[in-house]
């Protein structure tokens, strides 16, 4: 059996969606029998974004996670138009939370790390060399910032490091979708 | 390490399952669906019946469908139900079965053939088992209560059955709701 799960609610107006790095990382590592239901959702998703007052919103519509405590989701949100076009277009964008990461395409943050390791977030370097996981393939660290933790004591408890990571190209979900369309 | 997927809309709050009604062809198609869809359809029978809540005569939603690729469909529909008085009651959701390639399409109380020899129509149906027709365990022991021929279209109306209770019908859902 093929399953399609959703509501018929479609993207009637044809509002262009990109994807960000993580959310094709996600879309990629998606299971084939789950394809269906997720394009189907964010079809729901983008439904409900224009027909409501939803500008600022976010939908999350998507949310995996395994044995070992990894989350993933999707989310999908309206996107400021580029300078030199007035189209509207949303962005599918993907997130993970490992231990104590959140990763997104733009950047990862982790909590209580020692201050000692800081120094290896040089610029230009693999975040794959951070960090252990495959949905962040090909992204470089651009900058970072740390924080002191505190802990409910009022001492110190590690760091909260922000690291800031390249900017990588938002592509049309078309480029995914023709793609499971060959193999399925 | 294998995921679990949860998909669909995350805004919508969950259906009092006290009061939420299920046939027993959809309680069939649910029972039979693979573990690793539960949570993403639990996730849109929310945003359907939080759809069929909030819109008043709202049309039946769809949430499932599945193809088995040689000539089955299944489909689950939420749709508003009314009481004796007309006003709006509690959300049903109703199972759909059609097996195109040999024209037959089954709902919870009813059974529709399509493109029959006239010989079949013509047969006195009333009151026998459908399952002297089609055997399916879904149709075991209903009475084809009256028949209703068009062209070569038959519409069997069965015994009818009364709705269930998805709170007592749907065990294993749930546990993982």
């Amino acid at each position: 059996m093929r399953y399609d799960i959703g509501l018929e609610h479609g993207n009637d107006d044809g509002v262009l969606i990109r994807t960000d790095q993580v959310a094709r990382a996600i879309m990629t590592e998606l299971p084939v029998e789950h394809r269906e239901s997720l394009v189907r959702s964010i079809d729901n998703a983008a439904y409900v974004l224009t027909q409501g007052d939803l500008a600022d919103s976010s939908m999350q519509i998507l949310r995996g996670r395994n044995d070992e405590g990894t989350t993933i989701t999707l989310s999908l949100l309206f996107q400021e138009p580029d300078e030199d076009s007035i189209e509207m277009t949303m962005l599918l964008t993907g997130a993970i939370t490992k231990d104590r990461m959140t990763a997104r395409s733009r950047s990862v943050e982790i909590n209580g790390i020692p201050s000692t390791l800081t120094g290896q977030l040089t610029e230009g370097r693999d975040i794959r060399e951070i960090v252990d996981c495959s949905l962040l393939e090909g992204l470089r660290i651009t900058g970072h910032t740390i924080r002191p933790m505190a802990s409910m004591t009022g001492s110190t408890n590690g760091n909260r490091i922000e690291i800031m990571l390249s900017p990588s190209p938002h592509e049309d979900i078309d480029e995914i979708l023709h793609e499971w369309m060959k193999r399925s | 390490m294998a995921m679990s997927y949860d998909i669909g809309l995350l805004k919508d709050a969950m259906p009092d399952w006290e009061t939420l009604t299920i046939d027993a062809l959809a309680k069939r198609i649910l029972e039979d669906l693979p573990a690793e869809f539960m949570l993403t359809t639990v996730r849109n029978i929310c945003t359907a019946y939080h759809k069929c809540e909030e819109e008043s005569d709202c049309e039946p939603i769809q949430f499932l469908r599945a193809d088995d690729g040689a000539g089955m469909t299944l489909e689950c529909w939420i749709r508003d139900t009314k009481d004796g008085e007309g006003n709006f009651a509690n959300p049903h959701i109703e199972g759909h079965l059609d097996l195109h390639e040999i024209g037959i399409q089954i709902s919870a109380n009813s059974v529709l053939l399509t493109d029959l020899p006239a010989s079949i129509t013509a047969r006195d149906l009333e009151g026998t088992p459908v399952s002297d027709l089609i055997e399916m365990p879904v149709l075991e022991r209903r009475i084809i209560e009256s028949v209703k021929t068009t062209d070569n279209n038959v519409l069997l109306q069965l015994s009818r059955l009364a709705p269930l209770s998805w709170k007592d019908e749907m065990e294993r859902w749930n546990d993982a709701i």
